[in-house]
Order: structure tokens, then sequence, then C-alpha cells
């Protein structure tokens, strides 16, 4: 028997799962004191840089609760709440945080019972993964997962998903929902990388070489990354090592910090 | 308009329609008084657990509207009482109510319940339909406002332990029934309607076999708060049923039990409980046993169709002879007789009754003590022409009373009701309104935080799971708290008298209280806050009770750690909150109307009365629109005559201009501030006004079937409308009516609601008229929905044959030598029947006009997938479209009669006065708001609002905050964190993310 208690918060949608979960309240409905309920007035309102943040600070599971397909109170929002969630689920499993640890699901103001079963049923899951802190290095990967959520390109994306396979893109075509998440899928990758050649730039300057060789990656893929980096004006050269460029974080100012 | 008017309206029935006809009321300057019998608000609506065409959660949806209702300051509720006396003139009547003894003192209960989970007397649960049990001392329902328990004075045995164990002191023993006088401009009654009792149909087995259960039993079912928690059980063995059946019309259609007309909704409903009843156990087998299929409503065909085809549920044309039980296994057998008459029996598990609509004994009582007059059915007698008015000037109707209907008619007619009631004492508004003189706000910003936590026992509640004293010490720890205390109810009224003193004495910036939910008390505290001269918003609650205390009864040392969790959350957040205030813009008070049709000129003149200027836009050189097509009513009214008198109305109306031959070019602005410019033959006027009422009808499709357009004798509804109304002469001739022309079918899938009824109207006035005419009604459902179902009925009397056709074998029309040869299937006899007609007449589908779809684009608001104008919600927003300001009215909505018309144009009126009737408008204090330094202008935000509050501006995304509802779908999506919503900041969320994490702030 262990005294590690699943530590777990909750994300809820002001008109449906909160008064779900009050509902629970008020039906006595019992279940496990492990969730800790942020009140928002939409789930679509949950930023994934919120819920990676949680998991940056210790949470072992997060919970994100809103109105049923169709219910929602401002029209859409729990259909934007699906998109930044899959999208965070996937970017757990891309830092290897197992991607179980997020929970998204529907619970109606009349569903008190509900509630509880949905919060019973994710403290149990959560439980039997473990605590996050058993992930090694946790911490750390919420962090770069965190920089990829607040990519502004996946944010681009993953914001106008629901158009461009919905209504159409720019030139009036649907796109293929699957096709959609593929390319989404593969700029987490892409940014993930990114953040991680950025990490280990943070820790001074740095030939593409070393780069390569503490991410285990092959030197040609960290070059590209560096380029693209240098671009956006987030890394520049910085002095030579031997025959290898340097390179800094802008802003960090490399010799003074 | 009455001079010297009351200003204040007596709403009687506090189901849906009364809660929206007070709001509406109580929004635009005027006192409300909602009485009911019961002793919360919420009527019928409130025991439904999904509504149609959706499947929405009823209670989400309401919740709201309960909660709005209950906390507003121009509303008084006074439940538990009926009218007794009622007397004087409309602008001035005197109303004498009883309010029963309720042995609690509303005031001082806090809803916390520990009565009723103490008190040993049982009693049946009426709101559960009797099928599980509640206590003497009862809440209606978990959510009810008022959240105030009351004693079944029938059941209690007055044992006294309930006043042993209410540390609220809200028991009175001694309680006795009080007399209330009051005077009021006008009235609304909406006392709803009962349901058919199905032991009146002893056939049916309702009440002697367990399994058979009426509709609303079965609502309660399925329902998450109902007797089974939502499980689908059988009655006699707690078993899920497998085969399920629903039988149509009982207690409707049936003049063998005085119930000669249909109740409109039972088709509908049954389907929606099918349906649901499948989504909770997929092995559920439905069918339903029906006459016609009657799904006449926006979007209700195609909820048909999706059931049909979808889910599976098995659609029966028969009549039902009986059910009987299998006495072994209560199982029930029911006997029908097929459509081609055989007769046949099958095996279900459980059977369910659609029961009608009745009206309701209360009711009754209510209309003679008011002195409204009843219809022969006991409903309120209503004239077509003038739908929400009773025959008692000043006193008006909406919702069942004045015939069964679905819920977003009821909410039309109480929005229209509102209207005609207010437009009565226009002159009084804002008299008897007014909140009380606040002290002005404090300016904190800058100042350090001084956090005060109130942290409340809420009786046992919350003390009997936590250790509230433990709990106040630790909050006393956390920093920035300069004082923390405990109280036995924090919302309780000497304690929040207290509250505002201390406040001023320790010189409290921030304030937490750690109670009950935000959702029910949040508006209270805030309130105190803004007494003691802080800003509402200076606030955080930690909901230690319904989402702790009530949640882990059993676990004292982890409750407490939550709880201290919650408060350490609440203080993190505390820190950094900020005062808001709601931005106020100005209001042009005035309203632009768009079609002059019959919605159009009288939401027009209910807008005049209300004493604000129109604009009425019209495309065509005459006002009238469809109307001056319509010659008679159903009821027989003469609707040209009508259409003379509103349009003399209109023209002569001061507050009334009238464009017609008028196009719109631009419109711009939004909510109380829009700049339209028109178009009327090249020359533009600028029009400025507050608010839009979009009332652009529909049009009688053109028919490419059946010869139409190809033969001189083949005609449609409205010609041979215009032949009776010019005196065509009839006599000996044969008319072959075929309905469903261009509706119900793959290119335009929705029913068209008013053909059948058309129909019936003229086929009667042929035969009546012309008794040697013989009339042939080719239908697929008769759906003759409501009272017409008796003009259905008479014509069936009279000679008028109907004969059904289905989809795959529509009629076929041919001209022959001797005349126009109509062939159909009989589906009774099983063989075709030719009918040698001299005229076919053919009704073609309502279809919405051209131009829709660019005044949807002007407007920003949507059209639905048939072309109709898109309300902002199906059920309780029918007149409203979810962009703030712009309204809705007529066939423009979906098709519809005129009396349906006239309700809705009423309920554009009283929507758009909530926002006209003010010289400015408060938005939201949540609204978002964009740092332009950040903003690149990439309109992502753009796409994510619901409500086109955002639009780029100069290259950075720019809020209209009077049409931001604050849910925050904006700030979440960002690119950059440019955009940020007040109250729920990025920041601000943090921070209570640390606080649930860290020990340490």
């Amino acid at each position: 028997m262990t005294s590690w208690e699943p530590r777990i918060l909750g994300f809820l949608c002001n008109w449906c799962a909160y008064a779900g979960a009050d509902l629970a309240g008020v039906s006595r409905v019992q279940y496990p004191p492990n969730v800790r309920v942020i009140r928002v007035m939409c789930s679509g309102r949950v930023d994934p840089v919120l819920v990676l943040e949680a998991f940056r600070g210790g949470a072992d599971g997060v919970a994100v609760l809103g109105c049923h397909p169709g219910d929602c109170h401002y029209l859409t929002g729990n259909y934007q709440a699906e998109r930044k969630m899959a999208m965070a689920s996937r970017i757990l499993e891309e830092v290897g945080i197992e991607p179980e640890r997020l929970l998204l699901d529907w619970v109606s103001a009349a569903e008190g019972q509900r509630f509880g079963e949905v919060i019973t049923c994710f403290v149990g899951r959560v439980r039997a993964l473990g605590p996050l802190s058993g992930v090694p290095g946790a911490s750390e990967r919420a962090a770069v997962g965190e920089g990829i959520a607040a990519s502004d390109r996946l944010r681009w994306l993953v914001g106008k998903e629901r158009e461009l396979v919905e209504a159409g893109n720019a030139y009036g075509e649907v796109l293929d929902a699957d096709a959609f998440r593929e390319v989404l899928w593969r700029n987490i990758s892409v940014e993930h990388f990114r953040q991680r050649v950025r990490a280990e730039l943070g820790k001074g300057p740095m030939t593409v070489g070393t780069i390569a060789g503490a991410l285990d990656m092959p030197p040609r893929d960290v070059l590209r990354i560096i380029v693209d980096l240098e671009d956006r004006g987030i890394v520049h050269s910085g002095g030579m090592d031997g025959d290898s460029p340097l390179y800094v974080l802008a802003g960090t100012g490399g010799e003074c910090r | 308009m009455t001079p010297d008017a009351v200003g204040a309206v007596l709403v009687v029935g506090g189901g849906i329609a009364g809660m929206q006809a007070a709001l509406d009321l109580a929004n635009s300057g005027f006192k409300v008084y909602l009485v009911d019998t019961a002793p919360g608000i919420g009527g019928t609506m409130a025991q439904l657990d999904k509504t149609f065409p959706t499947n929405d959660c009823s209670m989400c949806i309401m919740a709201p509207k309960l909660v709005d209702v209950g906390r507003h300051p121009n509303i008084e509720l006074v439940t538990y009482s009926e009218v007794e006396g009622f007397e004087g003139t409309p602008g001035d009547f005197r109303v004498r109510i009883r309010r029963k003894a309720r042995y609690v003192d509303p005031e001082a209960c806090t809803g916390c319940g520990v009565c009723a989970r103490e008190c040993p007397i049982d009693a049946i649960n009426s709101f559960n339909e009797g099928m599980n049990e509640r206590r003497a001392i009862y809440l209606l329902y978990p959510q009810a406002v008022p959240l105030a328990f009351a004693i079944d004075r029938e059941r209690c045995i007055g044992c006294g332990l309930c006043e042993n164990l209410c540390l609220a002191n809200a028991i009175r023993y001694d309680d006795k029934d009080e007399i209330v006088e009051l005077r009021v401009g006008s009235v609304i009654l909406c006392p709803g309607f009962e349901e058919f009792d199905p032991a009146l149909k002893p056939e049916y087995g309702h009440g002697r076999f367990p399994n058979v259960v009426s509709s609303i039993e079965f609502e309660r079912i399925l329902s998450a708060s109902g007797p089974f928690r939502s499980h689908v059980l059988r009655p006699s063995d707690g078993v899920q049923p497998r085969r399920i059946a629903w039988l149509q019309c009982v207690g409707s259609r049936d003049l063998g039990c005085g119930r000669d007309y249909c109740s409109s909704v039972c088709c509908t409903y049954a389907i929606k409980e099918a349906v649901i009843a499948k989504e909770h156990v997929p092995t559920i087998e439905p069918t339903i046993f029906f006459m016609d299929m009657r799904t006449f409503g926006k979007g209700f065909e195609a909820y048909y169709d999706r059931a049909r085809d979808e889910y599976g549920v098995r659609f029966l044309r028969c009549r039902v002879s009986r059910v009987e039980e299998d006495p072994e296994t209560n199982d029930l057998l029911i006997r029908y007789e097929t459509e081609d008459g055989h007769i046949e029996e099958e095996r279900f598990d459980l059977v369910v009754l659609s029961v009608g609509f009745t009206a309701s004994e209360g009711a009754r009582r209510l209309a003679e003590r008011v002195g409204v007059e009843l219809t022969e059915r006991g409903f309120c007698a209503v004239d077509g022409l003038d739908p929400v008015s009773t025959s008692r000037e000043g006193v008006f109707v909406c919702g069942s009373f004045a015939g069964p209907k679905d819920i977003p008619e009821t909410v039309m007619e109480a929005s229209g009701a509102a209207a005609r009631a207010s437009g009565l004492i226009a002159s009084a508004r804002d008299t008897l309104v007014g909140g009380k003189a606040l002290p002005a706000e404090a300016d904190v910003r800058g100042d350090a935080p001084r956090i005060g936590v109130f942290i409340c026992h809420c009786g046992i509640n919350i003390g009997g799971y936590i250790d509230v004293p433990g709990l106040v010490a630790y909050a006393r720890g956390l920093p920035n708290v300069v004082h923390a205390e405990d109280n036995l109810y924090t919302c309780s009224q000497d304690t929040q008298k207290r509250f505002v003193e201390t406040i001023q004495e320790h010189h409290l910036n921030r304030v937490i209280v750690a109670s009950c939910t935000p959702r029910t008390h949040e508006p209270l505290f805030q309130s105190t806050l803004r007494e003691a001269g802080l800003n509402a918003h200076l606030f955080e609650m930690a909901n230690i009770r319904d989402q702790c205390s009530w949640v882990h009864m059993g676990e004292r040392a982890s409750a407490t750690a939550k709880a201290r969790d919650l408060v350490r959350m609440a203080v993190s957040k505390a820190q950094i909150i900020e005062p808001l205030s709601k931005v106020r813009l100005g209001v042009t008070q005035s309203a632009l109307v768009v079609g002059g049709g019959l919605a159009g000129m009288t939401a027009a003149l209910a807008i005049a009365e209300q004493g604000y200027d129109v604009d009425i836009v019209e495309r065509d050189s005459r006002l009238g629109g469809n109307l001056n097509h319509i010659h008679t009513t159903a009821d027989g009214a003469d609707v040209q005559a009508f259409l003379r008198g509103l349009t003399a109305r209109v023209e002569a109306d001061g507050r009334v201009r009238v464009h017609t031959g008028a196009a719109i070019s631009t419109i711009e602005g939004y909510v109380g501030n829009y700049r339209t410019t028109l178009d009327h033959g090249g020359s533009g006027t600028v029009i400025e006004h507050g608010v839009v009422v979009v009332a652009t009808g529909a049009v009688e499709s053109v028919p490419t079937e059946y010869l139409c357009g190809q033969d001189p004798d083949v005609v449609t509804q409205t010609d041979l409308e215009r032949m009776l109304a010019e005196g065509a002469d009839l006599s000996g001739s044969t008319l072959a009516l075929i309905q469903c022309v261009g509706s119900r079918e793959d290119h335009r899938p929705y029913c068209s609601r008013i053909c059948c009824t058309n129909a019936v109207k003229n086929a009667l006035r042929v035969v009546e008229r012309y008794p040697d005419a013989r009339v042939f009604v080719l239908y697929r459902d008769m759906r003759t929905y409501g009272f017409n179902e008796t003009l259905y009925e008479r014509a069936r009397e009279k000679g008028v044959i109907f004969v059904r056709y289905d989809l795959d074998r529509k009629p076929v029309v041919a001209r022959t030598g001797g005349g126009l040869e109509v062939r159909v299937r009989d589906p009774i006899l099983g063989e075709d029947i030719d009918i040698s007609a001299d005229r076919v007449v053919l009704s073609p589908a309502i279809a919405p006009p051209d131009g829709n779809e660019a005044l949807g684009k002007l407007l920003k608001v949507p059209l639905n997938s048939d072309g109709f104008f898109l309300e902002a919600h199906v059920k309780l927003r029918p007149v409203d479209f979810s962009t703030e300001g712009v309204f809705l009215a007529g066939m423009a909505h979906s098709p519809k009669f005129i009396g349906e018309t006239i309700a809705q144009a009423y309920a554009a009126a009283s929507r758009a006065c909530t926002i006209i009737s003010k010289d400015h408008f408060e938005a939201e204090a949540t609204v978002s708001a964009v740092d332009d330094a950040m903003c690149v202008g990439c309109g992502l935000c753009v796409a994510a609002c619901p409500y086109n509050a955002i639009e780029l501006k100069d290259g950075h995304a720019a809020v209209t905050e009077a049409l931001c509802k604050g849910c925050g779908l904006c700030a979440a999506t960002c690119r950059s964190g440019a955009i940020q919503q007040k109250g729920f900041k990025d920041q601000q969320i943090l921070s209570l993310i640390k606080g649930a994490i860290c020990e340490v702030l």
C-alpha cells in the first residue's frame, strides 16, 4: 500500500460540467477526493499550454470536462475543445508522457451521477499509471511540450482545423480530416525537435555536432533546424569552435548571462 | 397605451412561459410578480430529460434562465401561492393572492437539505411522477428556484426533528396562509396544462399493468435525476427492457374521451424518447404505433428521418385496440389493426403511452377568478388573429393554457404576451424598478492585496465533514490574507450585514468565500461587495460544499486537505484579480424591420406602441407580403379586412416610417448602434437604429410536377383560395387536392406545416358551399395539428375523401379526352383508384425567398440547411440570433400560420425592447481584450469567435465588447497570447494551477 495519491486538475465548463459536479454534491454522489477543479466559462477556453503547464507543475492527471456535443452554451466551444485536447494529447505522447493522463469528456448539468463515475474512473486510470514523477524528466518533458503547444504554427493549424475539414480552405476545398491530422502530427514532431534543440542551446553556445551528439539526432537534421531558427531570429551564430560555428539563443546574450 | 398605468405586471405560472415573459418585462423596465402554485418555478420543462429536435439536456438549457429569474432585481417570486381575487381596469388591476403556509421561511432557508435527509416521513415524489419517494419536507427538484424547502403538511406528522436540526432556524410550524394584495397594470396567464390521465383509457392498462407507463413517467425514467438515475428499467422487475412500444394519441384525436384535438407535440416527443432510450441502451428496439406522423415543426421532419434511418426506430401505422399483460412475465401484448385491415399481436417489455395535453383544473379556477373565457375544451379562448389576448382587456395569455404547443412556440408566445402586456403600460416604464444606491467603488489598483477569507460551515453541511476551524487557521497563514473567519451560514442576512462591516474594518480589497457553488451564490456575495464599496469582481469562491464536503463525506482528512487546496487556489488567484467593469455603450432607441408583411408590420406596431421609432423596409411596392394572397383563416376570419386594418394602422402611426420598393445596400455597426443605407431606385437613405428585426417571410414554391404550368386546370392552393374568394362556381365538379408537393422529399426535406390545414380549410369551403362537389385529398400524413384537427374531422363528416399515399407511389396526373385523370394507390384497399377530376389542386412547399443569403451575410447571421434563418437556440431563443441585437419573426424562421406569425412578431418586438428601452447597453464584464503590441492580425480569433464579436481593423484584432459573451475561446486559440479574457487571463488560470499544485505559493 503506497501513500501516493494522484493529484488531478479538472477544468470544468461553467454551464454543464461544473453544474453536473454541483449536482453530484446535491445528490451526495461519493467519488475520490483527488481532483482540484478550475472553473472556466467554456471547455474551449482550455489552452493546451495550460494543460502542459499543469503537468510541468506536477499534476498526475488533467481532466477537461465540457457540455455534450451540440449542447455547448457558446455554440461551438466544445468542438474547439475537442481539437485542442486532441493536440494536447498528441503532444504528451510526443514528449513521452502517457496521453492517458489527459481526459476530455462531456458531463451535462443533469448528470451528477455520471460526473462521479467519470471522476472515479479517471482517478483509477491515473492511479494505475502511477505518479508522473515516475516518468524520467517528466517536468522537463512537459516544459518542452508546453513550448510545442505555444508554437504559433501549431496554434494556427489547430485553430483552423474545423474550418478546413468542415467548411473548406482558401480554395474552397474541404480537406480530408485524417490527412489534416497527419499534417498536424508531423508538425508536432518537427516542433518537438525544434524545442529540444532550443532547450539544448539554452545550456550555452554549441555547435551542430555537439547538439546532434547530445540529442542523438543526425547532424543534418539539426543543421536544418538551426538554420530555420536563425531565419526566425531565435538563434544566431556567435563565434567558432574550430571549424564549426557556435550557435547562441537570441536574447540570452551568450557571454553576458 | 394607458396613462397613469401601474408599471408592474402579474405573471401567473412559473414554467418556461412565465419565466421568459418575466425576464423580458423585467429587462424592459417593469416590475414583475411571478406567481406559481408550486413551491418552486420551472414547470413541466424542469421534468423533461432532453428536448427535441436537438436532444439538448433540458435542465442544462433551463438552469441559466432559472438563475436569472431568481436573482433579477425587478422580479419578485411569489411561490406556493394562488390568485384568489381580481378586480380593476386595464392599467390598474388589484390582485388578491393566497400565499400558502410553507412552514419554512424561504428567506432563512439556505437550501442545505439536512432536514430532508433526516426527515422520517416519506411522501410520494410528484416531480418524479410518483415513481419514487421524497420526504415530508422537500425541495421540488435539486436546481429549484427559490432554493428553499417546504413542508408537505398533509404528510408531515410534526415530529419536530427538522426544527431541531435546522441551524438556520428556518422551520415555522406556526406558519399560516397569508393574503397578499398586489397592484399591477397588466396580467399574463400561463398556468400550463395537465397530462391526460391514461386511466381514462382503461384498455391500455395504465395503473393496472406496472410496465405500462405514461410518456412523462418515461421522461423521468430517462432523466439522470429521475427515479432510476437514467437507467432504463421496467418498473415491475428493474430489468432493462428490450422491446419498447410507444402508443400515440392517448387522449388526443379521440372524441370518445372528450379530446377531439391533436396535442401537437406527442409525435416528436415519442421520437425523442425512442432515440434517447436507444442512446442509453443500444439493444433497445423501439416501435412507435401511430396514425399520422405529425412532425411539422422546424427541423422535426429531419429528426423523424434520422430516427428511422439512423437509429432504427420502427414506425407502425395502425390502430391499437388494446394492451394485455402476460401475468407470468409482466410482458405486454399489443393487439393492433394494420392499415390494410389485418389484426396482429405483438409482445413488448415496456409500453409507453404518449399522453396528450388537457386543460388543467387549476387553470380553470384561475380563469374563473380573473374573468377570462375558456373554450368548450377548457383552454383559454383566443382569437386566431390576436393570439396572446384573452377575452378580458389587459389580461394576456401564453403557452399551453391557450392550447397544446411545444417549447419554442411557448417561448415565442411568452415574449409576445410580454410585448402586449408592457405595451399597454408603456407610459409607466421604469416607475417601479431601479436598484438601491450603492457607494462609490474604492480604487484599489496598485494597492497591495489585503485578502479576507470567509469560510462557511453551512450548518453541518461543511462543518460536519471538514475541519473548518483548521481551515480558517490555514487560510490565515496564506500570503496577503489579513483576515479569516468562519460563519455558520455565510449567506445568511445577518452574516452579510457583518460582512460589509468586516470588509471596511479590515480594509479588505479582495474577498474569498469558501462555501457552496458560485453558480447560485456568487451574485449574492458580489452584491455585498458592492455594498461595501468594492468592485464585484474582487471576489473569488472556493466550492468546498457541493464539490468537496458533500462528495467526500466519509473522508474527513482528505476532504479537509482538498478544501485547503481549494482555498489556496482562490488565494493564489486573488493576488492578481482586478476590478472589472461592464462597458456601457450608447443605444439608438429605435428599430429597423426588414420586411413589410404580416410579421414586419405587426412587430413594427408593437415596437411603436412601446414608444420607439421604427423603420420598415419592404422590397415590394406595397405592404402585406403573403397576406395579400390569403382570404380566410381556418376559423373563417376575413384576412383581407384584417390586412386593410393593419396597413392603415401602420400608415397612420407617427412612429413608423415605411420604405417600400427599397432594398438594403449596407448595414454597419452592432447592437445598439446600427447604420443602414437603403437603396430605393438609386437614391440612398441612411437610417440609424439600435436593433434589427428580420421578417423577410417565405414564398410558395413553383411545382414542376403533376402537369403544373402545363395544364390550366392544375392549380395551386393559393389559386383555389382566390377562386373561392372571387366566387367561382364549383358546383358539381370534382377536385383532387395533392399534398406535399415539393415538401418532405430529398431536395426539400422539411414539412411546410400549413398545407394540410389549408387544404382541409379549402376543401371544407368547397363542399359546404357546393354540396354536390366532390373533393379528394391525397396526403402522406394528415398534419392538422392542435385544434385544426377538428376541421379535418368535420371535412370527413362532410364527405371529403382522404386517400393516403406513400412517397414511393406518388399520385399520377394525366390529361385524357374526358379531363384530368388522377391515379393513386389506396393503401387500405391495396389497389389503385382512378379519380376523374375537373381540377387538380396542388399544395406546393413553402420556400425561403431569394435574398435570405445576402441579408444573412450583411447581418452576419446564419441560415439553416433549408435556407431559413437559424435562430440562436431552437428551444429557448426562437426569435433571437446569436448575434446580439438582431431578431427574427414570421416565415423567415420557418413556415407558419397567421396567428403563429403574429405571436412571433410580438415576441421579436419584446426582445427588441429589452435593448432599446434603455439608453445604454451593458456588455459582459468578462469580455476579451487585445494587446495591439502583441497582435499580428492573423485573424485566428475571428474564426474562433462564435458571436462575430471580433474583426480585423488596421492590422489588429478588435473586440466589439457589446457582442462578446465571455467564453474565452479566442484566448485559448490566439497564436501569441495577444488576446486575453478578463477575469480568466492566462496568468490568472496559471495562478489557479499553481495554487492547486504547489503547497507554498
